[in-house]
């Protein structure tokens, strides 16, 4: 890890034509951050893939049924123990789904838009991977004590670019109605425009308040990896309760999340604006939408909650190493699956709004408090 | 490789502009300007001018290019069958303005060094620096901005009363 910090300093500026370095280590240089930018997209997308899982199962608990508990891979089903714990957590369902996905016949409709119909799915799944890369997830300490992300990119904007790339995500809704050339594609993704443009303004505000404070306690405020190293004492959902309520209900609506999904809403618009997708362009829909979920948890648990420290007041130590590194990245993953839980028990507990509800609860209601909020901190910064 | 990545976001700035001009549909022209302005966010990249890019993603390509297409969808896609000579031409426009662009642009970039008071180049990355600086030095036009900005939102605002509640309510009278 230390030789990819040198790597960094003396490749980067290579890269950017700045000045110069010799091939082969520009080469292992960009073979080493694809390699982490590949990892942390395989980390998002094994919650995408276990959420799927945990959202049937959850769901069945919440309604008193089993859930998904017969699929079996024959080989695989017959080892002992694990075989039937497999079995009877669903976790073979979830090659089974993949694989029906895959292998379903890939329709293309004939009154479709087939470039951006194409597209759509590419366009929302995509920005959610680059984010992947953004997000750290730990820390790890140098021979000279200096503290690094876990992370495969460390810019220091951080925040803004995972809010601003994040974003990108509702072109994918917006072109999939679009191009799909049918009535309630269409409505879903007006709909889904409509609210993710008013959501995203509660969210970066309520954001925008920590900001503030970090303002006061750092250089680069805007660096989710500073964010999380300040909240090794007191964490931010305990100083700013009003921020972290308001950023995740905002959050529920930017991922579409049941109580806001009106751009899918199934009792009135079949399915949103993927109701002419099928097979594995479908497929790259529903992952995204569960990546999204497993994105903003990390990012709600880097601004509010702790990030990689087990509970407030306490932390992992630095002189335990490799280890404390190991643990709070264990702790982060086991965070993320806690808040996915959250977002699975609010969707099967709470009845959808009705579209005009969803858009005045957020400006008549979320956007005067996130700004009376963030009044409220900066008047507090000022004194 | 600076160079590479350079030419691929000038392709991908020019090429947008190009589909803004020649396409038929409205909403092809808006996602021609998202990879436009994808490819503008690109180029403040590559000058490590992290701060300015996301803003520039953020607020053109997630918030104002997302309303364009959402007005667009309300009032309809338009097709329009321009003549070849008039796509020609349009063409020729887009290579004559370049062309001009390319010859004015260093010399704009050395009267605006010249203007400028800092003589060491500062690299606006950290957003803290950007803020400090347009705080300071820059604080009449960013006001001026704003102000016209504010303007604008009350213009909208006006024109977008509903005129029917007035209209109502003279009929209670």
């Amino acid at each position: 890890m230390s030789y990819l910090i040198n790597q960094t300093a003396t490749c980067m500026p290579a890269l950017l034509g700045t000045a110069d370095c010799s091939y082969a280590d520009m080469a292992l240089f960009i073979v080493l951050k694809v390699v982490f930018a590949l990892a942390a997209i395989i980390v998002i997308m094994c919650f995408a893939a276990l959420s799927v899982v945990a959202e049937r199962k959850v769901c069945a608990y919440i309604q008193g049924r089993y859930g998904p508990n017969r699929t079996a891979i024959p080989i695989i089903a017959a080892i002992p123990l694990v075989g039937n714990f497999l079995k009877k957590n669903g976790l073979m369902q979830l090659v089974a789904d993949g694989l029906k996905f895959l292998l379903k016949e890939d329709p293309l409709p004939a009154h479709v838009s087939k470039l951006w119909y194409l597209a759509a799915p590419i366009m929302s799944l995509s920005p959610i991977l680059i984010c992947a890369c953004l997000i750290p997830f730990g820390v790890w300490w140098d021979s000279g004590g200096a503290a690094h992300p876990l992370a495969a990119a460390n810019i220091d904007v951080s925040l803004l670019a995972v809010l601003a790339i994040g974003a990108l995500g509702v072109y994918g809704a917006i072109m999939a109605g679009w191009s799909s050339n049918s009535k309630f594609p269409y409505m879903g993704a007006i709909r889904a425009s409509a609210q993710v443009i008013s959501y995203e303004l509660t969210m970066a505000l309520a954001a925008m308040s920590v900001v503030l404070y970090m303002g006061s306690v750092s250089d680069s405020p805007l660096s989710l990896f500073e964010i999380a190293s300040a909240q090794e004492q007191s964490w931010f959902f305990m100083t700013q309760p009003l921020a972290a309520l308001l950023f995740i209900v905002a959050l529920f609506a930017e991922t579409n999340r049941l109580p806001f999904d009106m751009a899918e809403s199934e009792t009135d618009l079949v399915s949103g604006f993927h109701t002419e997708y099928g097979s594995f362009k479908f497929g790259l829909f529903f992952v995204g939408e569960y990546g999204h979920v497993a994105l903003g948890s990390a990012l709600f648990i880097i601004l509010f909650l702790g990030a990689w420290n087990p509970l407030p007041y306490i932390s992992y130590p630095e002189s335990w190493g490799w280890i404390s590194t190991l643990l709070g990245f264990i702790t982060f993953l086991v965070k993320i699956s806690a808040m996915i839980f959250f977002f699975i028990w609010v969707r099967w507990t709470l009845p959808r709004f009705r579209y005009d509800q969803v858009m005045a609860l957020c400006w008549k209601c979320l956007m005067p408090l996130a700004l009376a909020n963030l009044v409220f901190y900066m008047a507090i910064a000022a004194i | 490789m600076a160079d590479f990545s350079y030419y691929i976001f000038c392709a991908m700035l020019l090429g947008g502009a190009l589909v803004v001009l020649l396409s038929r549909g409205y909403v092809n022209a808006a996602m021609g300007m998202l990879c436009s302005m994808l490819g503008a966010a690109g180029l403040m990249v590559l000058m490590q001018c992290y701060f300015l890019a996301f803003v520039m993603v953020s607020v053109y390509a997630g918030s104002v290019l997302v309303l364009f297409v959402f007005v667009v969808m309300l009032i309809g896609d338009v097709k329009e069958n321009s003549s070849i000579w008039r796509k020609i031409g349009i063409v020729g426009l887009w290579v004559v303005l370049g062309a001009f662009v390319g010859w004015v642009s260093p010399m704009l970039s050395q009267a605006a060094a010249g203007l400028s008071k800092t003589t060491e180049v500062v690299f606006l990355s950290q957003a803290k620096n950007y803020g400090l600086v347009l705080m300071t030095e820059f604080m009449l036009p960013f006001q001026i901005a704003g102000a016209l900005l504010l303007a604008a939102m009350i213009g909208v605002m006006v024109v977008a009363k509903n005129p029917s509640r007035k209209k109502a309510r003279r009929e209670l009278v």
